[in-house]
């Protein structure tokens, strides 16, 4: 939002001033409805019925996988938000699955597995946020949008196979072009692919919207959450002394870029102006148990910048206990001797703001002992051990200190 | 974010997998179709219960430009048949085999993960140690040494049996359209493109230590899983020169 805040309402200006629209936008007059939905749905064709079963037996596999994240409370909590989103009806036709993977994604499948990444959760400020990425995936399964998307790839390959041969035979009879003019259909029949999956996601994006301008959430949401990413991004691509990504969608992208959607959905929010609420609050309370998890598992990317830009946006309402020692976490592993320094006052910090697990006393004593401040490391690191007898590194922490 | 667990590198996988599957010639050269670990002799397990894993079973179409179309009523009408054949096969083996009953919670989960590790490895067994030219410069005696780590022993305690017995096939059925590419092909540029995949694999496992007692991985089964006839043919090849088993008449 820091950096793309003013360039949006630039062009937002300019989209209005020159009615210039081509986003499918709501009718303006009709009364926003739903498309009807049917409870219980069966798969109808036989790619359907295909497509289902394939991910019926997946699902059996994937449900008990070390990669779900098994916390009912943190499902039913995401469960909750989807049903405000679409109804309870409709949201009854899916089983939530939280994945630890520290990206920013979400998926569904067809038989209405959704899948939703710590990462995601980490990434959304608030349920609104929540619900828009979720309606989105919503509308996927909604609209069909696997089986469309299967049915789109294999007419492709179909008709590159035919072309293949078509060009062997040009060839064949004496033709220089065949293969080059194979190619640029083969590419075009590719580029026409990737353009379908995204028209499918402008599809889920812009129905995913209705769902918010119907429910209790606000629709403005939608917006942030991209606006974010590339915040995120730009810290990331300063640190690493890249070109900024997901500006421009690219031939073989398979979603619009950030900045795209980021554009359309606050245009649509601004047609909607509907008064939702975002709930901020109630997602922190919701989430704060597990955030530490998540966030140490965002840590081990050794993404300084992204992960320091994450963890204040978190902060932005308050820094807490857990997040402090988050702060300590983060420069701990980054470890250059100012790092250290502030890693031990971050440490410090979140003791003294009532932080009990022993963990802070490690952090800070293998902090000080790297700083040149040994004896108020071994302190520390003796605190931690008398705190956590039994815990796995104990013995070797002791031997750090010279005891046994 | 993506949409629908397909994401952008595994759609581009098959728009090239259909391209190369043109023009690949996909006559497969000899090679071995089953292995038997160093030492291990019928006699070791003479007299003892082996726990049958539910098969893993997909049937479908393979359209026109190569891409697997998953059919619902084949892949039932195949479990179903291939269950029955193997309870038939029961008659040739000497040992008893036994259907472990569905597991709940952690052990489902434990389940699936070794028979994914299953499917992996034979992958890798059919790659580097059936296809000869493809061994290692280590493994070129070709001692056949082959585990799933000792992480099956839960499933030894869980079942009651020292030995299990993975099932795994795979098939696809060219599709009208990709049998007409197929012979355009050949008729025009004797290309061979190839029409169908039939992917079959039986593993016995000593779950005590994860090994692989025997194996017999095919990329080229016979025996069409979607009708009695055919499915008699592909246990009977699934489980042929079973440890222990003995001829249908004897």
């Amino acid at each position: 939002m820091r950096y793309y805040g003013p360039i949006l309402k630039f062009l937002g200006l300019i989209a209005s001033l020159s009615s210039a629209c081509v986003l499918p936008a709501y009718a303006s007059d009709a009364p926003l409805t739903l498309p009807p939905f049917e409870h219980a749905y069966e798969p109808r064709d036989l790619d359907e019925r295909g497509l289902w079963q394939k991910w019926d037996e997946y699902e059996k596999a994937f449900a008990r996988s070390p990669v779900v994240y098994h916390e009912p409370d943190l499902v039913n909590y995401i469960k909750g938000v989807l049903c405000e989103t679409v109804g309870p009806d409709r949201c009854g036709a899916t089983r939530i699955y939280i994945v630890r993977d520290t990206n920013f994604n979400a998926s569904m499948a067809p038989n209405g597995i959704m899948s939703v990444n710590t990462g995601l959760l980490l990434r959304v400020k608030n349920e609104a946020e929540l619900a828009s990425v979720l309606g989105h995936e919503f509308a996927h399964f909604e609209q069909r949008h696997s089986l469309n998307g299967f049915k789109k790839r294999r007419r492709g390959s179909d008709l590159v196979s035919w072309m293949t041969i078509a060009a062997g035979v040009s060839v064949a009879a004496g033709g220089s072009t065949g293969y080059q003019h194979h190619r640029d259909y083969r590419t075009s029949i590719y580029g026409d692919v990737y353009r379908y999956a995204r028209d499918q996601e402008r599809e889920s994006d812009i129905l995913s919207a209705q769902y918010l301008v119907l429910s209790p959430y606000s629709s403005g949401a939608a917006a942030h959450v991209w606006l974010r990413l590339l915040d995120e991004d730009a810290e990331q691509a300063r640190e690493r002394k890249r070109s900024r990504r997901r500006q421009w969608t690219g031939w073989a992208d398979s979603h619009p870029s950030s900045f795209e959607r980021a554009d359309y959905l606050s245009r649509l929010a601004d047609e909607a102006n509907d008064e939702g609420v975002y709930r901020t609050s109630e997602y922190l309370e919701a989430i704060g148990p597990y955030l530490p998890e998540f966030f140490d598992d965002q840590l081990q990317r050794n993404d300084f910048s992204a992960t320091k830009f994450l963890l204040e946006q978190i902060a932005q309402d308050g820094w807490t206990a857990d997040l402090l020692f988050l702060q300590g976490e983060l420069y701990r592993k980054r470890g250059n001797p100012r790092d250290l320094v502030t890693a031990a006052t971050a440490y410090l910090n979140a003791i003294e703001a009532g932080y009990e697990n022993a963990n802070a006393w490690r952090g800070l004593g293998l902090s000080q002992m790297r700083s040149g401040t040994q004896a108020e490391g071994r302190q520390a690191l003796k605190t931690y051990i008398r705190m956590a007898p039994d815990a796995p590194d104990a013995s070797m922490m002791s031997l750090l200190i010279g005891e046994e | 974010m993506r949409c629908e667990a397909m994401p952008g590198g595994e759609m581009l996988k098959y728009l090239f997998v259909a391209c190369a599957l043109i023009f690949l010639n996909t006559s497969v050269q000899a090679q071995e179709k089953a292995g038997i670990r160093d030492g291990f002799e019928a006699a070791d397990i003479s007299g003892e219960k082996i726990i049958l894993f539910r098969p893993d079973i997909q049937v479908g179409e393979q359209s026109m430009g190569g891409m697997f179309e998953p059919r619902a009523e084949w892949t039932t009408e195949a479990r179903r048949l291939i269950d029955a054949e193997l309870e038939k096969a029961q008659a040739r083996l000497t040992n008893e085999i036994v259907k472990l009953p569905e597991l709940y919670g952690d052990d489902a989960g434990l389940l699936a993960e070794h028979q994914a590790l299953f499917e992996t490895v034979i992958d890798a067994i059919v790659e580097y140690q059936f296809f000869v030219g493809n061994r290692l410069p280590t493994q070129k005696k070709g001692s056949f040494d082959w585990t799933l780590g000792t992480g099956t022993a839960r499933l030894a305690e869980l079942s009651g049996a020292n030995y299990g017995l993975f099932i795994v096939t795979e098939d696809h059925y060219g599709s009208a359209g990709r049998k007409i590419l197929q012979f355009a092909a050949a008729g025009l540029f004797g290309a061979g493109i190839q029409s169908g995949v039939h992917k079959g694999a039986a593993g016995l496992i000593d779950l005590r230590t994860g090994n692989i007692l025997w194996l017999n991985a095919d990329l080229q089964m016979g025996g069409d899983v979607r009708d009695p006839d055919g499915v008699e043919k592909r246990v009977g090849q699934l489980l042929e020169d079973f440890p222990g088993s003995v001829d249908e008449g004897g």
